[in-house]
C-alpha cells in the first residue's frame, strides 16, 4: 500500500479542523482520489479532543489509520499532539501549533499543561519532522486568529508531502472559506509557507 | 455536504448523509427520527435540502412515535423511514415488535445506528440481535456506497414483502467518509390510501396474532432471498476462511491486501435472516473459519448451528474462544491479531520496545479534556443555584440526591459542580427519583432534566409523582434545543425542523397540565432568583416544578442573541479564583495571579458577576 496517504489532525473542538479537513476533503475530490475518513466525536463545542483520521488511496477501506503510519500530523494543539503519539511513525511528519488551549484542571490549578520542550525532543524522535511555531500568532498577523488552521494547511502545502499540490490545496481552501474571511484566510496560508521556507532556508 | 444532485454525480459523504441520500433516491414521502448519535446525521442532511425535494423531514418527540409515525404513512402506501440510536430502538421496540406482526403497504425502513465502543456513551447494545427477536429483515453496509444502495434496496424489498426492514449501522460506518455515486431519484407521486382491515392491523384475538406472526417469518424469509446480492461469497483454494459484516469488512479488506492473504471470504450485508446456502458453501471449502464480527457472537452461534446440522469438523475462531473480545470496537491491530491465529502466522507488525516506550511516556504527558459547559451555558446558572439553595437550607452536598438525565444536562456531574449522582435513560431521572422518595430516604430529591429529555420520556414520571404526591423537586432545563446531539429543536422552541414557525408547547403548562401545582419559571441566568426558586420548591411539601428558561448558548451565538463581554476589574480582583473554581467558564482565564476574560469566548451571561465575591465583574464601559 505504497500510494497510500494518511493524514491525522488533532485539536481542540472550535479550534478549525473543520475546515482544515474540508478543504483537504475538497482538493481530493476535485482530484479524483478515491478516500476514506471520519471525525472523532469531539463534543465539539465543549472544549472536547477532537480528531479527523483523512486516508488517500486507491486500496484504503477503512477510515482508521493503522498505528504508526501517519503520514502527516497536523496538530492545532500541542497536548493533541500527544495524545496522538500511537500514531506516529518513522514516516511521520508533524506540523504544530505551540500555543496551546489549557483544559480545565490547569486552569483549575491542579494540573501543568505539558512543557514544549520535553514534547518537541520526544515528538522528534518519535516522528521523521516536527514544524512547530506559534500559528495564532501568526494567524494573529494575518487577521484573525479564526485562520489558524489555515496557517498549518499553508505549512502542509509547502511542504509538498501529500499527493495534493499547493495549488490544487490552495484553490481548495479558497473556495471552500466563507467569502467574508477570504483576505486573512490567505494570508495565513501564506503565511504557513513562508514558516516552511524559512527553515528550509529558502 | 448536499445530497443533491445529478445522476453520476460522485460525492464525498458520511454514512449518514449517503442513507439520506438513498432516502431521496427512493422518493420517501417522509423520515423522522429521534437525534441520537450516531444516527442524527440522517434528518439534518434531509431537514436541509427538504424544500427542494418535496419530502416530510421532522424530528419526533421520541423513537416511538418516529416508529408510528413513519408506519401511518407507509401503511397507506407512501414510503417512509424512522431513524435512532441504539437507545432509540429500546424506546421504540413496543411498536416495533407490534408493526412488525402487521406489515407493511409502503416501503418501510427502521434504521438504527449502533456504537460499539460507546463514542456516544449508554450501552454497546448489538441491535441484530433486536432484528432476530422482532423477526424482521435487517440489513447493514460497510461504508457509504453501500448504505445509499441498501436504502433505495430496503424500500424496494420491504415494499414487495409487505414487510418493514431494518437498517442498522454502527459508528465507524455511520460516520465515515466515502465516495458515494449518485442514482436516479425516484418521483412516486402516489395517492396514500387505507382500508379497514381489523385481521391485519390489529392484535385482537390470539387466532390473528398467530397468523400475523407466522406471516412475518415467510416474509423476512423471502425478504432475505431478495437481498442477497449484498452477501458477497469470494472461494479461493484457501483451507481457511473469514465471515464478516459491517464496519470489520473493511479491515479485513485492507490487511489481506497489506499482507497477500489469499482466504475465502464471505462478506454479510443481510443480518437477518443470515444467509444460510453462502454460508454452508464456505464452510464446505475450509478447515477453520474466524468471525470477524464486533459485539455479540450472532454469526458465530449460527455457523455452530450450520456445523452441526452439516456435521463437518471446522475449527472456530471468534468470541467463544476468545480470538476477539465481545467489548469495544475493531481496529487493524486487533483484526490482524485474530487473522494470524487463525493462519499461524504472525501478521503483527513488530514493537520497537524503546520507541513503545516514548510513545507511552507521550501520552501520559497529555492532559485529559474532560466535556465542560460552554462558557455562557445557562445549565451553569441552574447547578449553581442548586448548590446554593441547599447550602441556604443548611443541606451538605450528602443531604440532597440530584438525579441527572441525559443531555449536556448531565455535565453538572463532573468538576466544578459535583452535583448528578445518577444517569440512566431518557427521563429516568424523574422515576428514579420518585423511588428513593417512597425508599423513606431521609434525602430531599432534585431531578435535574433537560427540555427535550422532558418531552420524551419525563412526563410519565411526573404523573406518577402527582397521583402518588411524592416531595420532589423537577428542574426542568429549558434551554430550548436538543443541545447534546447538535441543536436540534425541541417542540417548545416554536419552529419545526425545517424552521418554520410552529406552536411551542410549553414545559410548565405541560406541569400544570399534570396536576403539579408549584410551577415557576425563571431565567438560570438569574441567579439570585433561581437559587430562591430552587429554596422554596425544596420547602414545598410534595411534587413541584422549576422551569429554568434559557436559550443554549450556541444556539444564542449562532442567532447573533447574546450580550456584551464582561470585564474585570483589575483593581478590585483579588485573585481569590472563586469565579474559575466555581464555575469553570472557558472565558475565564488566570492571568498571573488574577483572572481575565477572554472576550472573544464571554457572552455576558452574567452567571460569573454573581459569584465573584467582591464584585469586580461587570459590564465594560463601568469600568473604563
Ligand atoms: C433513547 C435515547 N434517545 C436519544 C438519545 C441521544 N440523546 C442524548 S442527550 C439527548 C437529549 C438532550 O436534550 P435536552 O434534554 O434538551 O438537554 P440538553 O442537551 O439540551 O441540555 C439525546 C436525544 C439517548 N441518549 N437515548
Amino acid at each position: 500500500m505504497s500510494e497510500e496517504f494518511n493524514c491525522l489532525i488533532v485539536g481542540v473542538g472550535g479550534q478549525g479542523g473543520a475546515t482544515l479537513t474540508n478543504v483537504i476533503a475538497e482538493a481530493a475530490t476535485r482530484k479524483g482520489l478515491r478516500g476514506r475518513m471520519h471525525e472523532t466525536l469531539g463534543m465539539a463545542q465543549r472544549g472536547g479532543s477532537v480528531q479527523v483520521q483523512i486516508r488517500l488511496g486507491s486500496q484504503v477501506y477503512s477510515s482508521f489509520i493503522p498505528p504508526g503510519q501517519a503520514d502527516v500530523l497536523i496538530a492545532l494543539d500541542p497536548n493533541e499532539a500527544l495524545r496522538a503519539a500511537d500514531y506516529i511513525g518513522k514516516k511521520t511528519t508533524i506540523i504544530m501549533n505551540t500555543s496551546g488551549i489549557l483544559p480545565v484542571s490547569v486552569l483549575m490549578g491542579k494540573d501543568k499543561y505539558p512543557d514544549l520542550n520535553e514534547e518537541i525532543s520526544l515528538l522528534k524522535q518519535l516522528g521523521k519532522e516536527v514544524y512547530a511555531y506559534d500559528a495564532y500568532e501568526l494567524a494573529k498577523q494575518a487577521g484573525s486568529i479564526r485562520a489558524m488552521s489555515v496557517v498549518l494547511l499553508g505549512s502542509l502545502a509547502r511542504l509538498n508531502i501529500a499527493p495534493l499540490t499547493r495549488d490544487e490545496l490552495y484553490q481548495a481552501m479558497v473556495d471552500t472559506v466563507p467569502k467574508k474571511y477570504l483576505q486573512e484566510n490567505i494570508a495565513a496560508f501564506k503565511a504557513g509557507e513562508k514558516e516552511i521556507e524559512k527553515v528550509l532556508g529558502k | 455536504m448536499t445530497v443533491i444532485g445529478e445522476e453520476g454525480t460522485t460525492k464525498l459523504l458520511l454514512g449518514n448523509e449517503a442513507i439520506a441520500r438513498g432516502a431521496i433516491e427512493a422518493g420517501a414521502h417522509l423520515v423522522t427520527g429521534y437525534p441520537g448519535t450516531p444516527s442524527t446525521e440522517v434528518i439534518e442532511t434531509l431537514a436541509a435540502v427538504a424544500k427542494e425535494t418535496g419530502m416530510k423531514v421532522q424530528w419526533a418527540v421520541n423513537e416511538k412515535v418516529a416508529v408510528e409515525v413513519a408506519t401511518g404513512v407507509a401503511w397507506t402506501g407512501l414510503r417512509a423511514m424512522a431513524t435512532m440510536k441504539n437507545a432509540g430502538l429500546n424506546v421504540a421496540s413496543d411498536s416495533v415488535l407490534s408493526i412488525a406482526y402487521s406489515g407493511t403497504e409502503g416501503g418501510l425502513i427502521f434504521y438504527v445506528a449502533d456504537d460499539p465502543a460507546t463514542h456516544a456513551g449508554m450501552a454497546e447494545q448489538d441491535d441484530r440481535l433486536f432484528a432476530k427477536f422482532a423477526a424482521l429483515p435487517m440489513l447493514e453496509p460497510s461504508d457509504p456506497q453501500e448504505a445509499k444502495e441498501m436504502v433505495v434496496a430496503a424500500f424496494e424489498i420491504s415494499e414487495k414483502n409487505k414487510v418493514p426492514v431494518m437498517l442498522r449501522s454502527t459508528t465507524n460506518t455511520a460516520h465515515m467518509f466515502g465516495d458515494v455515486v449518485f442514482g436516479p431519484v425516484k418521483k412516486l407521486n402516489r395517492t396514500p390510501t387505507y382500508s379497514r382491515d381489523i385481521r391485519r392491523y390489529t392484535k385482537a384475538g390470539p387466532a390473528w396474532c398467530m397468523e400475523q406472526h407466522a406471516s412475518l417469518i415467510e416474509k423476512t424469509k423471502k425478504a432475505g432471498k431478495d437481498a442477497d446480492e449484498f452477501n458477497r461469497l469470494e472461494l479461493t483454494d484457501s483451507k481457511v476462511g473469514v465471515i464478516t459484516a459491517g464496519a470489520p469488512w473493511n479491515l479485513l479488506k485492507e490487511a489481506m491486501i497489506r499482507h497477500g492473504l489469499n482466504v475465502s471470504t464471505l462478506k454479510i450485508g443481510v443480518i437477518n435472516p443470515l444467509p444460510e446456502e453462502k454460508i454452508r458453501k464456505l464452510l464446505e471449502r475450509v478447515d477453520s473459519v474466524l468471525i470477524l464480527e464486533e459485539l455479540e457472537p450472532l454469526i458465530e452461534d449460527y455457523v455452530l448451528r450450520i456445523l452441526g446440522e452439516m456435521g463437518k469438523k471446522v475449527k472456530v475462531y471468534g468470541k467463544i474462544d476468545g480470538t476477539t473480545s465481545p467489548v469495544g470496537e475493531f481496529d487493524q491491530a486487533i483484526v490482524e491479531r485474530a487473522l494470524g491465529k487463525v493462519l499461524g502466522k504472525n501478521l503483527t507488525p513488530a514493537v520497537d520496545p524503546e520507541r513503545q516506550k516514548l510513545i507511552e511516556k507521550a501520552k501520559s504527558l497529555s492532559l485529559r479534556r474532560p466535556i465542560t459547559f460552554c462558557a455562557g451555558c445557562p445549565h451553569m446558572g441552574t447547578y449553581l443555584s442548586m448548590l446554593r439553595a441547599m447550602r441556604k437550607l443548611k443541606y451538605s452536598r450528602e443531604d440532597v440526591i440530584i438525579t441527572g438525565d441525559i443531555g449536556c444536562t448531565i455535565l453538572g456531574m463532573n468538576p466544578p459542580f459535583d452535583a448528578c449522582w445518577t444517569e440512566v435513560a431518557m427521563g429516568a431521572s424523574i422515576g428514579l427519583g420518585n423511588g428513593f422518595e417512597r425508599s423513606g430516604i431521609k434525602k430531599p430529591v432534585i431531578a435535574a432534566i433537560g427540555d427535550s429529555t422532558f418531552y420524551h420520556a419525563g412526563i410519565p414520571a411526573l404523573i406518577d409523582a402527582v397521583w402518588n404526591q411524592t416531595k420532589i423537586v423537577v428542574a426542568v432545563m429549558d434551554n430550548s434545543i436538543v443541545a447534546m446531539t447538535g441543536h436540534q429543536p425541541t417542540p417548545g422552541s416554536g419552529y419545526t425542523t425545517t424552521g418554520e414557525a410552529a406552536k411551542a408547547v410549553k414545559a410548565e403548562e405541560i406541569a400544570r397540565g399534570c396536576g403539579v401545582e408549584h410551577v415557576v419559571v425563571v431565567d438560570p441566568y438569574d441567579v439570585e432568583k433561581a437559587t430562591e426558586a430552587f429554596v422554596e420548591a425544596l420547602q414545598y411539601n410534595g411534587p413541584s416544578v422549576i422551569v429554568l428558561r434559557r436559550l443554549c448558548a450556541i444556539t444564542a451565538i449562532r442567532r447573533k442573541a447574546i450580550g456584551k463581554p464582561l470585564v474585570i476589574d483589575e483593581e478590585k480582583c483579588t485573585g481569590c479564583m472563586t469565579c474559575v473554581k466555581t464555575l469553570s467558564c472557558s472565558a475565564l482565564v488566570p492571568v498571573g495571579k488574577k483572572v481575565r476574560i477572554n472576550p472573544d469566548v464571554c457572552i455576558g451571561c452574567r452567571i460569573c458577576a454573581a459569584v465573584c465575591p467582591v464584585k469586580a465583574i461587570g459590564e465594560g464601559s463601568q469600568h473604563e
